[in-house]
């Protein structure tokens, strides 16, 4: 939360002198040069035409950002908005116990456990969702083993529905939800538990009244960094969803590697980006503490 | 025409992953010889072909896959750079060279060019000769003998509300768009929006039908029996039958399209001669006709045919008799505007 | 309320606990009565904290039972029982304000709305913080976080209240200032305090009874009179107000009289005091000397009836408020007698180290230790 913060005071603040913070420090020339020129590059393409062949054409009209608010594209939105927010909420669900766990109960395995939880980050992204194919396909493990067990009498059809797409987003983006709230929850001082305890409260009182609010920042930063970047996901929509649940980053893949219509994925992706910046601003403008 | 990642393949590169040192050696030792980059659709080249090539002329070759030729068109316009040899579908063939991308390959330098059979020389997506036909195949329909109740014959049978989610599309924009316009009678000459609204809502009729759109990973689908048709490529099909015998394929009654890949020098390539001997390599009827065996595509080379498998040389789906052969449509070349409206429309089909 | 003897409100004993294998606490037994302030005093590590968390139910005793009011709370979870701590560093809540963080104990026992809005301001003036009910905790200063944590833990009226060194991280000066205050609010509402502290001064100003902690036992239970005038032990006679301390050797002597003969061949005649035992003629003992009990002189002036030590001004250290002076006996040295001097004494001394001076100890000032067991 903290680089987070950090990160956004200074994209979001302006207010702070902002000149010299960008010719003094050295993640500022990062930032310059990894992510604000590619994003003014990015506007620069969306505002360009598409030419013959899908070639760039450098042109400042808005035709991109037109047909991008075209009512076609709102279902997608839409479903985007809904499998992101699902997914945050799950990974919530999930990760909270999980965080929790780790936090206040792990122990020596803390450290062991924590590397398990990171593996997936090590793993690509690729051959984690073809074994979730392999786990989930019809002649898969999953269904033989139900089958072999005689839970099942024909095959579930599990791959290529929502809750496969669900449970590959869950999968995936679960460690951007517990990593911040194992560090929040880390950070609360045993004694504040005890001290609820101490004035009466029983653990689930005190759970309620103090440790889930003392991590809300955990909870809001792990929720901040499952959900934005599920809004740009296209890998487990296009490997484990079927044609019926493309998403926004399936929409913006397709206009680069499929349609070559670059300037429009450009436009896109830029409504997209302001769209989660506008977020994350209205957020810090919300948060009492800010 | 290809099997991108298939579960077999996952296997065998789990087994293979131990090796990767050595073969990483391997590459070090190519970097000193002579070399040529070759880019290619993945499974298909015959398995013994470039290792052959190797041993024959000392060539290395530094082998890359793709499995979708929008998007390898997309890498290599957005720099991927460093290709001396690619494989380019037909329809592909105008756009590369108004972009400038590829290099025609100079006449009189191939002394096998001759192989070809007569009907691909001079074809009309590449009257000049830029590029040298390596395999051609038909679209078709791709099912499972036991589980089909009848045998599809027609295209329309993949809008049957019976094959709800036991169907695949391929994904790709030129063989999906064609067949709506084939099937609305629209011809591939037309630029009229009308026209592409109409393709567009027919292809959106189907999508609830359709389990998945896929070039690739359906023909495991079909193998493992969770798809009992789909929209096919020829060999890609007959690869997968000899993991389930029970696959069939169709040429659907209202008539298909048949395509032809090409071998095409990239533009900038820095071991131009070693392509070019690739090529003509490739060329050899005895390589030519291993080669389609393998992969069990039809050769464009006549001088192959006499060498090929006697299955494949008499299977009617491979080599379609003349009389069907005349039927087979080549796709139109398409104009910039003409692109953009057809690659539009397939990618508002994907998103509806 | 007035405190009753032998009305124990806090039983507790004997308990023993263990960390693994690291044995923390031995066979300790307390009680506390009511309205009593309880200082368990000792160095780190001594089992002091650790016993303070036995009653307030954060850790169970391996052996022994904490009794509150007659009853077994033993198995109780902390939240069960009447008691609150104010914790070594506050433990505020942070997303509370100083009215939520008092409120919350008395929302956990239901006390009715009304009364807790009555009684917030109550607590707040007995701390002196009238006014800051809508303060952050995060905007306050350590006094005021202290004060807050106070008024959190008697708000809900325990019947005891535990506090972990509750002034450790405060400068010195406030730190004396809140001593004071402490005790006199402990004496106006007259609840039972069991206050953990190492700092020895801070246990004798505050304490109707010290508890010396040492290695996971109690040394000594005592008044701070008692611990300061008889202290027991080495321990405790070095631990509360410092002390030389001698071993010497008991010689046969006079009934209620110790003979004991020093190492460097000082010999003693002191009398006993009613708790204190001899051992054996032949056997050794130790003995305690506090420093400010010795007076130094130059002449031969020594007085009436003192015990008389010659020796050699070695070193002296100003201390501000007074000095300490430390001498080398003479005979068979290397023994070292500290003294203190206060204020005045101190322009006694000159400055010269090597002078020969006699130091005189009154016999009733020499105090006779309990052997440690070796």
């Amino acid at each position: 939360m903290k680089t987070l913060d950090r990160g956004l005071s200074w994209l979001l603040a302006g207010r702070r002198s902002a000149a010299s913070h960008l010719l003094l420090s050295p993640a500022a020339a990062w930032l310059i040069v990894f992510l604000v020129l590619p994003a003014l590059g990015l506007v620069a393409l969306s505002l360009a035409r598409n030419g013959a062949y899908g070639t760039v054409v450098w042109s400042l009209n808005l035709d991109n950002y037109q047909r991008a608010v075209d009512p076609r594209y709102v279902p997608v939105l839409l479903r985007t908005l809904a499998f992101a927010g699902a997914t945050t909420a799950l990974c919530l669900v999930l990760g909270y116990p999980l965080a929790y766990f780790l936090s206040f109960r792990a122990g020596r395995f803390r450290g062991a456990l924590i590397i398990a939880l990171m593996v997936p980050f090590w793993t690509s992204a690729l051959v984690a969702f073809y074994s979730w194919m392999v786990i989930l396909g019809k002649e898969g493990l999953l269904n033989t083993a139900l089958l072999r067990f005689g839970f099942i009498s024909a095959p579930l059809g599990i791959l290529y529905t929502p809750f496969s797409v669900l449970l590959g987003l869950v999968y995936f983006y679960l460690p951007f939800t517990v990593l911040p709230l194992y560090g929040s929850l880390e950070k609360i001082p045993r004694s504040y538990v005890e001290a609820a305890y101490d004035l009466g409260a029983g653990r689930w009182t005190a759970f309620l009244k103090v440790t889930l609010p003392l991590s809300l920042p955990g909870v809001i930063a792990g929720a901040l960094l499952t959900f934005i970047p599920c809004l740009g996901d296209f890998l487990t929509a296009e490997l484990l969803g079927g044609p019926r649940y493309y998403l926004l980053g399936n929409l913006i893949s397709n206009q680069f590697l499929m349609a070559q219509d670059w300037p429009f994925g450009a436009a896109l992706t830029t409504l997209l980006l302001a769209g989660m910046i506008g977020g994350l601003w209205a957020y810090r403008r919300w948060e009492p503490d800010a | 025409m290809a099997t991108d990642v298939s579960r077999r393949d996952f296997v065998k590169a789990a087994l293979l992953a131990p090796l990767l040192p050595s073969l990483l050696a391997a590459c070090r030792r190519a970097d000193r010889g002579p070399v040529v980059n070759f880019f290619n659709w993945s499974n298909y080249i015959g398995k013994d072909t470039l290792p052959n090539f190797t041993k024959e002329t000392g060539i290395a070759v530094r082998y890359d896959l793709f499995a979708d030729e929008e998007e390898m068109f997309a890498k290599l316009r957005a720099g991927a750079a460093g290709y001396d040899l690619i494989v380019v579908g037909d329809y592909l063939i105008p756009r590369f060279r108004a972009l400038n991308m590829i290099d025609p390959v100079p006449p009189g330098v191939l002394k096998n060019q001759g192989n070809l059979a007569p009907g691909f020389r001079h074809p009309p997506y590449d009257p000049d000769e830029a590029t040298v036909p390596y395999l051609w195949g038909t679209t078709g329909i791709a099912y499972n003998r036991k589980t089909l109740k009848t045998k599809p014959t027609s295209w329309w049978d993949l809008w049957d509300p019976k094959y709800k989610d036991r169907l695949s599309m391929l994904d790709n924009v030129r063989d999906c768009v064609a067949l709506a316009m084939q099937l609305l009678n629209i011809p591939q000459t037309t630029s009229d929006p009308a026209d592409f609204k109409k393709v567009r809502d027919l292809l959106v009729r189907q999508k609830p039908l359709v389990k998945m759109y896929s070039s690739t990973s359906y023909l495991n689908s079909l193998v493992a029996g969770e798809i009992d048709l789909a929209m096919t490529w020829s060999g890609d099909l007959f690869q997968a039958a000899k993991d389930n015998p029970d696959l069939d394929y169709c040429l659907p009654k209202e008539g298909t399209y048949m395509w032809v890949d090409c071998l095409a020098l990239m533009r900038g390539s820095r071991h131009r001669e070693n392509a070019l001997r690739l090529i003509d390599y490739l060329l050899e009827p005895q390589v030519a006709a291993d080669n389609a065996n393998y992969v069990r595509y039809a050769s464009p080379n006549a001088k192959a045919w006499p060498l090929a498998d006697p299955v494949l040389r008499r299977d009617p789906r491979v080599y379609p008799p003349p009389k069907r052969m005349a039927e087979l449509k080549m796709h139109h070349v398409l104009d910039p505007e003409q692109t953009e409206l057809w690659n539009q429309t397939w990618a508002d089909v994907k998103v509806a | 309320m007035p405190a009753v003897a032998d009305d124990n409100l806090l039983e507790l004993g004997p308990v023993s606990k263990s960390f693994g294998s690291t044995p923390i606490l031995r066979d300790v037994t307390l009680s506390v009565r009511r309205g009593e302030f309880m200082t368990l005093l000792g160095p780190s590590g001594c089992g002091k904290t650790t016993t303070l968390r036995i009653i307030a139910g954060f850790e169970s005793p391996d052996t022994g039972r904490v009794k509150l009011d007659g009853a077994d709370v033993t198995d109780q979870p902390p939240y069960e029982r009447d008691v609150h701590t104010v914790f070594q560093h506050y433990a505020l809540f942070p997303h509370l304000d100083v009215a939520g963080n008092i409120a919350f104990g008395m929302r956990m026992d239901k006390v009715p709305e009304a009364e807790i809005r009555r009684r917030i301001p109550e607590a707040l003036a007995m701390v002196k913080l009238s006014g800051y009910e809508t303060r952050r905790v995060g905007s306050l200063s350590g006094g005021q976080m202290q004060r807050v944590a106070l008024a959190r833990a008697i708000a809900g009226r325990p019947a005891v209240l535990l506090l972990d060194e509750p002034l450790g991280a405060l400068d010195l000066k406030l730190r004396k200032e809140m001593q004071l205050e402490l005790k006199n609010l402990q004496k106006k509402i007259g609840l039972a305090f069991v206050y953990v502290t190492h700092d020895q001064e801070e246990a004798m100003t505050m304490s109707d009874r010290i508890a010396v902690f040492n290695g996971g036992r109690i040394e000594q239970l005592g008044t701070p009179g008692e611990i300061y005038e008889s202290p027991r032990t080495s321990f405790v006679a070095d631990f509360i107000g410092g002390a030389n301390i001698f071993t010497a050797k008991v010689l046969p002597g006079a009934a209620g009289r110790a003979h004991l003969l020093l190492e460097d061949e000082h010999e003693l005649d002191v009398p006993l005091d009613a708790h204190e035992t001899l051992p054996a003629p032949g056997r050794k003992v130790k003995v305690a000397i506090r420093p400010e009990r010795v007076k130094v002189f130059y002449k031969d002036e020594l007085p009436f009836g003192a015990l008389r030590f010659d020796a050699v001004l070695q070193d002296s250290i100003f201390l501000g408020d007074g000095c300490q002076i430390y001498l080398r006996m003479f005979k068979k040295a290397p023994e070292r007698l500290t003294v203190a001097l206060a204020g005045g004494d101190r322009y006694a001394v000159h400055d010269d180290l090597g002078v020969p001076v006699i130091a005189a100890v009154q016999p009733e000032d020499v105090y006779i230790l309990e052997s440690d067991g070796d």
